[in-house]
């Protein structure tokens, strides 16, 4: 019972991780159709955010990295938009292109202000004992973390305003502004949100992952996968391809090895997509946010 | 209320309207028909703004609109309702109908409540899915859902097409007490002749972008003028 209940955290965890490092892209992606090759970088920045604001201001780690992480990238993705992607909107590849140069840079520039090395932060909570077994309760902390911005994604685009209108604009951007609305700026707000989530989530791993300027490849591979294997729906598309592919990585990786279990995880994505080649949710749960 | 001036407009380099000109008062009712191609369409993206003038001015109320983007043009009080309904087909019709108060969400409930009078037939409808409704039903809720942004002037393009006659009767009704109780002005694209003679009092007819003819629907032989514009013989 006890190797079960670990079990089954060490697999939320793994779905919490997926979530956090793709719920931006995602969101990105289903509301803007927009590619963002950037995102791995607002999750790296995030975590150097969240580690500078602990260790140089002296902030509380939780205020660092539930507040001034995703504030700080937010803003960076509000300002990119409005200096870049705006311009390039319907242009899929101009965009891809002109996100993976904002990429470089932001690579580039990290690795001139910060060096080519790991710099990480403590884990802010110790571990927690179920009968003979310990489970991290950072592992649980990221669990209830991923769970509680689904909720808030959910009530953000179900119940506000700027949900309406970001729904409304990701149908009919022309028709949004013939009632008079501003697609424009539900746009960046959308962007910017994207962007502060990519934060969140990065200054959420820093302290499991340490940090480096080169870190977001290692995240945006997984990110994109899960992106595009839920399919257009968001919440439902990412929620439901994160508990995938989070059950498929940590079941192979309980049962035989780590690598097997990132090899099981990436076939079950190349299976998943020459079967369902619109996604998740462009089969099943087509309704839904 | 709206004073077109010598309009040129377009897609890409391709010209549709040429100097077009056309007036319309408060209260009034203009119909615009044509062949399929001669620029109706056009016209009414033009004076929303969602194509740009190449040159001439549109003006409403004396405020110049000729660059004005769409969404200040809908908060001006041009109210339009597209070709093909345009709706948010994934959203409730409810959640439609709020994006028409996109305006001033803080007044929606007021205002949507009040559209419904004029729309019985969607109150039973309000949490399904737009997507899910007939053509006619979808017409009724682009109609409502422009309704809700409070216009005084409305572009209408081709309200019955496809649509039942039962629910071209109601889009009369509606229109006619629009004017009746609000004083709404309606430009009216529409191929149907005796849908825009019940309501319009005159009728631009438009050849090659440019206003060739005004009909009055109430002048004798006036029928037989406006087949003629779209093609229909005798």
């Amino acid at each position: 019972m006890d190797l079960a209940s670990i079990l089954t955290i060490e697999i939320l965890g793994s779905v919490a991780v997926l979530v956090l490092i793709s719920i931006g892209l995602a969101v990105v992606f289903g509301m803007m159709k927009v590619i963002n090759m950037a995102h791995g970088e607002f999750l790296m920045i995030g975590g150097y955010v969240a580690i500078y604001a602990k260790n140089w201001a002296g902030l509380n780690f939780w205020v660092s990295s539930l507040v001034v992480a995703p504030l700080c990238v937010g803003l960076l993705g509000l300002a990119l938009e409005w200096l870049v992607v705006r311009h390039l909107y319907g242009r899929m590849i101009d965009t891809m292109l002109a996100t993976w140069g904002i990429s470089l840079a932001l690579i580039g520039a990290m690795t001139m202000l910060v060096g080519n090395t790991t710099t990480g932060i403590s884990t802010p909570l110790s571990s927690v004992t179920i009968g003979a077994y310990s489970v991290s309760g950072y592992g649980i902390y990221l669990i209830c973390l991923a769970l509680a911005i689904f909720v808030l994604l959910y009530g953000l685009f179900r119940f506000t305003a700027f949900g309406l209108q970001a729904r409304a604009t990701t149908q009919n951007a022309d028709m949004v502004a013939a009632l008079g609305g501003n697609p424009r700026r539900i746009y960046s707000m959308t962007f910017a949100l994207g962007a502060a989530l990519g934060g969140l989530g990065g200054a959420a791993l820093a302290p499991i992952t340490g940090v480096i300027p080169t870190i977001g490849a290692t995240y945006i591979a997984k990110a994109f996968i899960t992106v595009i294997s839920g399919g257009g729906a968001v919440i439902a598309g990412n929620l439901s391809a994160s508990l995938l592919f989070g059950t498929v990585g940590q079941v192979f990786t309980y049962l035989y090895t780590p690598v097997i279990g990132e090899v099981a995880l990436l076939v079950a994505a190349v299976v998943l997509i020459r079967i369902l080649p619109k996604g998740i949710t462009g089969r099943f749960f087509r309704r839904s946010i | 209320m709206l004073d077109i001036t010598a309009l040129n407009s377009g897609y890409g380099r391709v010209p549709v309207l040429r100097d077009l000109q056309m007036q319309i008062g408060a209260g009034e009712c203009v119909g615009v028909l044509g062949r399929n191609g001669m620029g109706k369409t056009t016209l009414l993206r033009a004076i929303m703004g969602e194509l740009p003038a190449w040159s001439g001015r549109v003006t409403k109320s004396g405020q110049d609109l000729t660059t004005t983007p769409t969404q200040l043009r809908a908060r001006a009080g041009i109210g339009y309702v597209p070709q093909g309904k345009q709706l948010f087909k994934a959203l409730s019709v409810h959640e439609n109908l709020r994006m028409g108060c996109v305006k001033d969400f803080r007044g929606s409930a007021r205002q949507i409540s009040a559209v419904l009078e004029l729309f019985p037939r969607l109150v039973r409808l309000l949490e399904r899915q737009a997507g899910m409704l007939s053509g006619g039903e979808q017409q009724l809720l682009a109609l409502a859902r422009c309704l809700c942004g409070q216009p005084d002037l409305i572009l209408l393009d081709e309200p019955t097409e496809g649509i039942q006659p039962s629910i071209c009767d109601e889009i009369i009704d509606v229109l006619i007490k629009l004017r009746r109780e609000q004083g709404m002005s309606i430009i009216l694209v529409e191929q149907d002749i005796d849908f825009l003679w019940q309501i319009c009092d005159r009728v631009l007819a438009i050849d090659k972008g440019s206003v060739v003819q005004v009909i009055d629907p109430k002048a004798a032989g006036s029928t037989e003028a406006a087949k003629t514009f779209i093609g229909i013989e005798g």
